[in-house]
């Protein structure tokens, strides 16, 4: 996976979370379904935002690997 | 709710640096910072990741979104005054997810731990018998209405002690470095943890951190009741503490002197739940 897809599926994640938390304190949706929301949503938040700041984005020095 | 999910993780990280501290303190060492947990989280969060050749890869790496989500819905069910059932429900499927953790990687160690996840399966049967217990003094398994039946009676902890007392022992067979902690003993080096590393092992730290705040949460709120925030973060950390010295002055069991003690604990419970009905009808 590209670094670039881990952030924006981490990112879409959290954002889809929060709106969905928002649209329930406005009343536009239940709050069992927001609920919801943040439950399957929260994993892929924490994994994909992690494995976003893992990544290497590809300039880093050749480890030295031994003779 | 995504707020909350993340406030009881960092919680659930410091409880884990304290439960650390104490049980050092407790032993005469010096012990890691409180926070060291957290730090241990982000560590492996930057460490290299990757699925070992030997692993199913879908059940690997779908292990962990399952432990977050499961423990993340059980902190759900408590704040929104659900059954006690669903609580129960969760805990039966974090078995499943410490059995398929230890499965899914084929490292002999993680299966080790993945057996030994089932042999403690014991410690599910005291927390069957006091959710029959509460029921006895409640009449009701929603969160809501026993938090109600406290304001109007006290607290269960007092009314019905050997129940608050078998569910102290489903927490503690729980902890990290415990009497009961056999899945993850050293002897099998981390058991079921050993093959989930980096990313991976950061996300199991997260489910873990929110199973410990979901745990003495329920605790706080089934046994003693409804408290101001504040108040009740204090009350589960008083828990946090008393369990943490029961760990620090507690040999880790043999798996098969775990399953005895379980065992003992639910028949105690089970004798008390039959007077229970003999008196109250």
């Amino acid at each position: 996976m590209k670094k670039r897809t881990a952030l924006i599926v981490g990112l879409a994640a959290g954002v889809i979370a929060a709106a969905a938390g928002v649209l329930a304190a406005l009343g536009f949706l239940p709050a069992i379904a927001a609920e919801l929301v943040a439950v399957v949503a929260f994993p892929a938040f924490v994994i994909f935002i992690a494995l976003w700041w893992n990544a290497k984005s590809g300039e880093e020095d050749i480890p030295f690997i031994g003779y | 709710m995504i707020e909350y999910l993340l406030f009881a993780t960092f919680v659930g990280l410091l409880f884990h640096g304290i439960h650390r501290k104490v049980i050092a303190r407790v032993q005469g060492r010096p012990g890691p910072p409180i926070w060291q947990e957290i730090l241990h989280t982000l560590k492996f969060s930057f460490k290299q990741t990757w699925i070992p050749k030997t692993a199913s890869q879908a059940l690997y790496v779908g292990i962990v979104f399952v432990a977050i989500a499961i423990w993340s819905g059980a902190l759900v069910v408590l704040l929104t005054g659900g059954s006690i059932l669903l609580l129960f429900g969760v805990y039966l499927l974090h078995k499943i997810v410490e059995h398929g953790m230890g499965l899914s990687t084929g490292s002999p160690y993680t299966k080790f731990g993945a057996i030994r996840s089932v042999i403690s399966a014991a410690s599910e049967l005291p927390l069957l018998v006091t959710v029959v217990a509460i029921y006895f003094f409640t009449r009701s398994l929603s969160i809501a209405d026993i938090a109600a039946y406290q304001a109007a009676n006290g607290p269960l902890l007092i009314i019905a002690f050997p129940a608050a007392a078998a569910m102290y022992l489903v927490i503690l067979s729980k902890m990290h470095y415990g009497p009961f902690s056999i899945i993850e003993a050293k002897e099998i080096v981390s058991g079921n943890l050993t093959e989930h590393f980096g990313v991976w092992r950061a996300g199991i730290e997260v489910a873990y951190a929110l199973k410990t705040y979901v745990l003495l949460y329920a605790f706080v709120l089934i046994f003693i009741g409804a408290l101001p925030f504040w108040l009740t973060l204090l009350a589960m950390l008083v828990v946090l503490v008393s369990l943490s010295f029961v760990c620090a002055v507690t040999p880790m069991l043999s798996p098969y002197d775990t399953v005895t003690i379980q065992s003992l604990a639910t028949g105690a419970l089970v004798v008390y739940i039959i007077v229970l009905g003999v008196v109250m009808g």
